[in-house]
């Protein structure tokens, strides 16, 4: 922690970004990219929340970052901690028609499906 | 037996006493009513309270204890459950206003395990937001306090499990940890939490936050009670495809046993910057503690530990990203009023049900698992994982238990910590690693800070080696000599005054949450 109040109060070698009380280490995240990843993750934010979002993206990125000092190249990417397979069962139905309950928290309901609006033309 | 004398009972004493018919499961079930109804206004652990389902569950519950169909050990107490597990027909929010009106069809494993052993369910505890934070802030109905100091944290994310179970709102208490969930509140509560090995308790039913590293665990007033908890909600299930088959269930077997011999392990890592003082002192001599019963402890390197954090939030925020794609407005939950067409209407429902944490984290998950992206963080975080379990390994080649502190503090004030969210996440230094290898880790109270706050013991162990943990923990604790109740034995607690300060603060504190 004490690095990273440390770090905030040096400026940035590569681009001399030294706004108080942030840190870069070159991850400034571009309008572009913010557009980009609202459109990956459904998400419309303000102008605001854009603001915030690049400066916390890229100081989160920035400190991610760390992992480069290490290397990883002879290492397999790690998944599950268990030797796990892929768990296999019948393709049979065992749970019962539980639609009506289901439907009670639909937010639009007709005549038993959820409703949306118009998805083709 | 007064309602305050059936309080302090833990889990398992009250089974007992319920068993002895010297208590009614409804009188067990009225003394944590009571006190929720004394406490709730000022400590808001509950997101939900099921009074009158509570008290049918007891007539049920006790019918069953008196036929002789239960006679388990926690048969009869009744629970509190983390508001992300499903609950049939019982509201469950996740704290978030996109699932704020949310009822199951039906019950997480987890919770229908305890409910054959016996619990009666009071109701849903506070949490943040989808499990995302440290402190209970993020919630969307509100903050939960820290019964030990009003105007602290309970930790996070599941605070409000911790702090019940703190406020003798509940005997015991389900949470969950995906990077310290359960050990960190707990910690900052001064109960003891327990997250098991992963694959341990069926996740049939959790909400998914970061599906390779949640884990459902208990949180309790002692290690007899977490030991017993996790025995019954422990279970291999089908309907979860990690689920592991265990045969060595049996966790209360641990319960007793001494540590004369047993090699623990304390990494200079977790000793160094950025510790508190206190918490550093509380934990050293807690391992004397047990030094003194016989064990051997020594500090050793574990490498890799500064890169656990990175590790832990791009893998917990890529999988958060893709397990949060199910909350569209469809099929349940919260749908925005206004849109025009089926993928507007996908991101206002998103982007006016979930709060700012939340979003923090599919943003940074959706960009690292993007194409251009995946390899260089994703994949990247992923070797780091498999460095991380390789450290552990060596580590538990040496150690029969690792030592270490839950949190580098004691639980901040409420409202420091949300506007930096990267110092936050520092917080998580000693937990997240634990979660990244798969391993059960427990925290046990060992003493209090200057403020008056407790602090959390972390005792971590190799896959599989709960009992191990359970062991020293519970040795721990019989030669710790300190209170861990932040109620006081005539029943009085630290919220006598709160509502006076309340009434001249109220305006501010409004102020600073919203």
């Amino acid at each position: 922690m004490e690095d990273l109040d440390r770090r905030r109060q040096e400026n940035c070698k590569s681009c001399g970004f030294s706004e108080r009380g942030q840190v870069c280490g070159g991850n400034r995240i571009t309008d572009e990219t913010i557009e980009y990843v609202g459109i990956l993750a459904k998400l419309e934010l303000s102008p605001e929340e854009k603001e915030r979002a690049k400066k916390d993206m890229g100081e989160m990125l920035d400190y991610i970052d760390k992992l480069n000092e290490l290397d990883t190249k002879e290492v397999e990417p790690m998944s599950h901690v268990f030797p796990v397979n892929n768990v296999f069962r019948e393709d049979v139905v065992t749970n019962g028609d539980d639609c009506e309950n289901m439907l009670k928290n639909a937010p639009e309901v007709k005549e038993r499906s959820y409703r949306v609006p118009k998805t083709v033309d | 037996m007064s309602m305050k004398e059936i309080r302090r009972f833990t889990a398992v004493q009250l089974a007992e006493r319920i068993k002895q018919r010297e208590i009614s499961v409804k009188e067990a079930v009225q003394a944590a009513l009571e006190q929720i109804n004394e406490v709730e206004t000022a400590i808001h652990s509950y997101v939900t309270i099921e009074e009158e389902g509570a008290m049918r569950q007891a007539e049920e519950v006790q019918k069953k204890i008196d036929s002789g169909e239960l006679s388990g050990p926690l048969a009869g107490v009744p629970a509190a459950i983390k508001d992300n597990m499903c609950t049939e027909g019982l509201l469950t929010t996740c704290s978030s206003r996109i699932l704020g009106n949310f009822v199951p069809t039906y019950t997480a494993e987890a919770v229908l395990n305890l409910q054959k052993a016996g619990a009666v369910i009071l109701g849903k505890t506070n949490m943040d937001e989808f499990a995302m934070g440290s402190t209970t802030e993020t919630s969307a109905f509100g903050i939960t306090r820290n019964p030990w100091n009003l105007s602290h944290v309970p930790g996070g994310s599941s605070g409000g499990s911790c702090a019940a179970v703190a406020a003798q709102e509940c005997f015991y208490a389900l949470g969950s940890d995906t990077g310290g969930s359960i050990r960190q509140p707990s910690a900052f509560c001064g109960v003891t939490g327990l997250k098991p090995t992963y694959g341990t308790v069926s996740r049939y039913g959790l909400i998914a936050y970061g599906s390779s590293l949640d884990q459902i665990g208990p949180v309790a007033k002692d290690v007899t009670d977490c030991a017993a908890v996790l025995e019954a909600a422990a279970s291999y299930d089908k309907k979860d495809s990690t689920s592991l088959k265990r045969q060595d269930t049996d966790f209360t077997s641990a319960l007793g046993k001494d540590v004369k011999g047993m090699k623990i392990g304390i990494p200079r890592d977790y000793l160094g910057e950025g510790l508190e003082e206190d918490v550093r002192s509380a934990v050293l001599l807690a391992a004397k503690t047990l030094e003194g019963q016989g064990a051997m402890v020594e500090e050793f390197d574990l490498s890799l530990v500064e890169y656990a954090i990175p590790a832990y939030y791009v893998i917990a925020c890529a999988e958060a990203s893709s397990n949060l794609a199910r909350f569209d407005g469809v099929k349940y939950g919260y749908r925005s009023k206004e849109y025009e067409g089926l993928h507007h209407m996908y991101k206002k429902s998103r982007s006016e049900g979930f709060g700012p944490e939340v979003k923090r984290r599919i943003m940074l998950g959706s960009f690292v698992l993007s194409s251009g992206y995946y390899d260089a963080y994703y994949l990247k975080a992923l070797r780091t994982k498999a460095l991380i379990k390789q450290a552990f390994d060596q580590a538990f080649a040496e150690y029969d238990v690792i030592l270490g502190p839950a949190a580098p503090s004691t639980a901040p004030e409420i409202g420091k910590s949300l506007s930096d969210p990267l110092k936050m996440y520092l917080g998580d230094i000693y937990t997240v690693s634990v979660n990244l290898a798969g391993l059960p880790g427990i925290t046990v109270p060992c003493g209090l800070d200057k403020k008056g706050l407790p602090i959390g013991l972390q005792l971590i162990g190799d896959c599989f080696q709960e009992k191990k943990i359970i062991q020293a923990a519970y040795a721990f604790e019989q030669a710790r000599k300190m209170e861990v109740s932040p109620i006081a034995e005539d029943g009085a607690s630290v919220i006598a005054g709160w509502e006076k300060s309340q009434t001249a603060e109220g305006g501010k504190e409004q102020e600073e949450r919203a």
